[in-house]
């Protein structure tokens, strides 16, 4: 019974390591592309990072405007419509 | 190994002080309150201290750590008797989940940008898991390597981080306003030095290497917040996240950067390991007094729970949000309330009036840090939830045993 609960504990353990290492089917774009973007027309980066994710980082755009991605209907709408924005997450 | 043994209660004490986040939190103290913020370590210096010679005298009377529940119970009865306890556990659960999710981002930031972060984090924490299943006690005679690693890679940055590098950064013009919250989050730098009192060897000196671990750590904060303030504007130190990395970088270069990198990967493991450690022993030592069930004495049953909280709270984006710096800012104010409690049941045998001294000042500056760190209402309901499961474990075991 012991061993059942041992086995249990492990599995539980080491499930979502796959999940982690694994990269999510997201469409992403190259810096050389927004580079594209930003000599043709306006482009607004947003740091969506929340938590450890941006506190831990070093690795910040100077120019890049933090929001909150778990409340997107708050800041959809205060871009303007012809500006392409530019989600930035890691 | 023989050799490691007597470091091991210090290096157990250590542990959590190493973390990346203490030098965090060092930095933004410095930024908020300059030069004024090292004579603001002397009375949380001094109320640790205190615990530490508590805890000493504790084990000298039993040579038992679960005498520190028995000193609760016979005090204030049994409902809080697991509230030390479960403080370390808290921590473990969300002070690891935090620091092992940084460490990650510094590995793939600093050593191996194609290597994905929470892989490295997972891996970081299977390694200390797999330490823990090992049959050997292995894990103690690694904790006093990786604090070792520790403290000299923090002294090594100091030589060129106060004698050395290059001119210090223009300072942006801020006019620093008083905060009374940064005048207590010093008594925070200590947490954790309680833990070697859970060390299995090197008993005999415990006194001695507690009391030397919080004076060192001491030392060790007042000289790097000295780094901090000769290379980091006061206003950027005061809001950084990343305080320690500008500092090492600014004052070092390529090098110091790296070996900052290092120093965050192993203070993690420092950290990790020695919550581990002392939740496993504390677990088990409980567990042989009739205070928890029989299996939590099992060496690997503890570390597979952490591990798996852990796991599970990565995996589930929690360090990606801002409500583990909550849980961890509930759990840091408890383990002062616990100490407190811990300092007023020792003063209640044993009339010691220092321990009755720091066990005020040890609840006030956990009520000041909760109501000066922002999120108050947050931070009280989620501290009032960790002490109502405290309360209730003891309420529970209490009726188990009259049963």
């Amino acid at each position: 019974m012991k061993k059942i609960w041992f086995v249990i504990l492990a599995a539980a353990f080491f499930l979502p390591l796959p999940a982690a290492m694994a990269a999510d089917t997201v469409s992403v774009v190259t810096k050389e592309a927004v580079k594209e973007w930003m000599d043709t027309g306006p482009v607004t980066i947003l740091d969506v990072r929340q938590g450890r994710d941006w506190t831990a980082s070093e690795v910040k755009i100077l120019t890049a405007q933090r929001v909150d991605p778990g409340n997107f209907s708050a800041w959809k709408d205060t871009y303007p419509k012809d500006t392409r924005l530019v989600l930035y997450c890691a | 190994m023989k050799l490691i043994q007597p470091f091991v209660p210090a290096a157990l004490s250590l542990g959590i002080a190493m973390s990346p986040d203490t030098l965090v939190m060092l930095g933004n103290i410095a930024g908020h309150t300059g030069y004024l913020s090292i004579g603001l370590l002397l009375p949380a210096m001094a109320v640790f201290m205190v615990f530490a010679a508590m805890f000493a005298r504790l084990e000298a009377h039993t040579a038992d750590t679960a005498s520190e529940s028995r000193l609760i119970h016979d005090s204030f009865g049994a409902l809080p008797v697991y509230l030390p306890f479960l403080v370390r556990v808290y921590a473990a659960l969300f002070l690891s989940t935090g620091i092992l999710v940084s460490a990650g981002f510094v590995f793939n930031e600093v050593f191996f940008p194609w290597f994905p972060n929470f892989g490295f984090a997972f891996l970081l924490l299977a390694g200390l898991l797999l330490i823990h299943l090992a049959p050997a006690s292995s894990w103690s005679g690694i904790q006093v390597i990786f604090v070792l690693v520790v403290v000299l890679g923090m002294m090594l940055l100091m030589v060129p981080g106060l004698w050395g590098g290059e001119q210090p950064m223009p300072a942006s013009p801020w006019k620093r306003v008083p905060d009374p919250g940064f005048v207590c989050l010093p008594f925070l730098l200590w947490i954790g030095m309680d833990l070697g009192f859970f060390a299995p060897s090197g008993r005999k000196t415990l006194s001695r290497s507690l009391i030397l671990a919080v004076l060192g750590a001491g030392i060790l904060f007042a000289l790097w917040i000295l780094v901090f303030i000769r290379h980091v504007p006061l206003d950027r130190l005061a809001h950084s996240t990343i305080p320690h990395l500008i500092a090492a970088r600014h004052a070092a270069g390529d090098s110091g950067r790296i070996i900052m990198g290092l120093l965050v990967i192993f203070g993690t493991l420092a950290a990790v390991n020695a919550l581990f450690s002392a939740c496993r022993i504390n677990a088990a030592h409980m567990a042989g007094r009739g205070l928890l069930p029989q299996f939590l004495s099992k060496r690997a049953v503890v570390p597979l729970f952490l591990s798996s909280g852990i796991a599970g709270m990565m995996a589930g984006g929690m360090a990606g949000t801002p409500m583990l710096e909550s849980w961890l800012r509930a759990a840091w104010i408890l383990w002062l309330v616990s100490l407190a409690l811990t300092g007023l049941a020792f003063y209640r045998h044993h009339r010691q009036p220092f321990t009755l001294a720091a066990a005020i000042v040890s609840t006030a500056a956990g009520v000041m840090v909760l109501l000066t760190g922002g999120n108050t209402v947050l931070i009280l309901k989620l501290s009032g939830l960790m002490l109502g499961i405290a309360l209730l474990t003891g309420a529970i075991m209490k009726r188990q045993h009259r049963a």
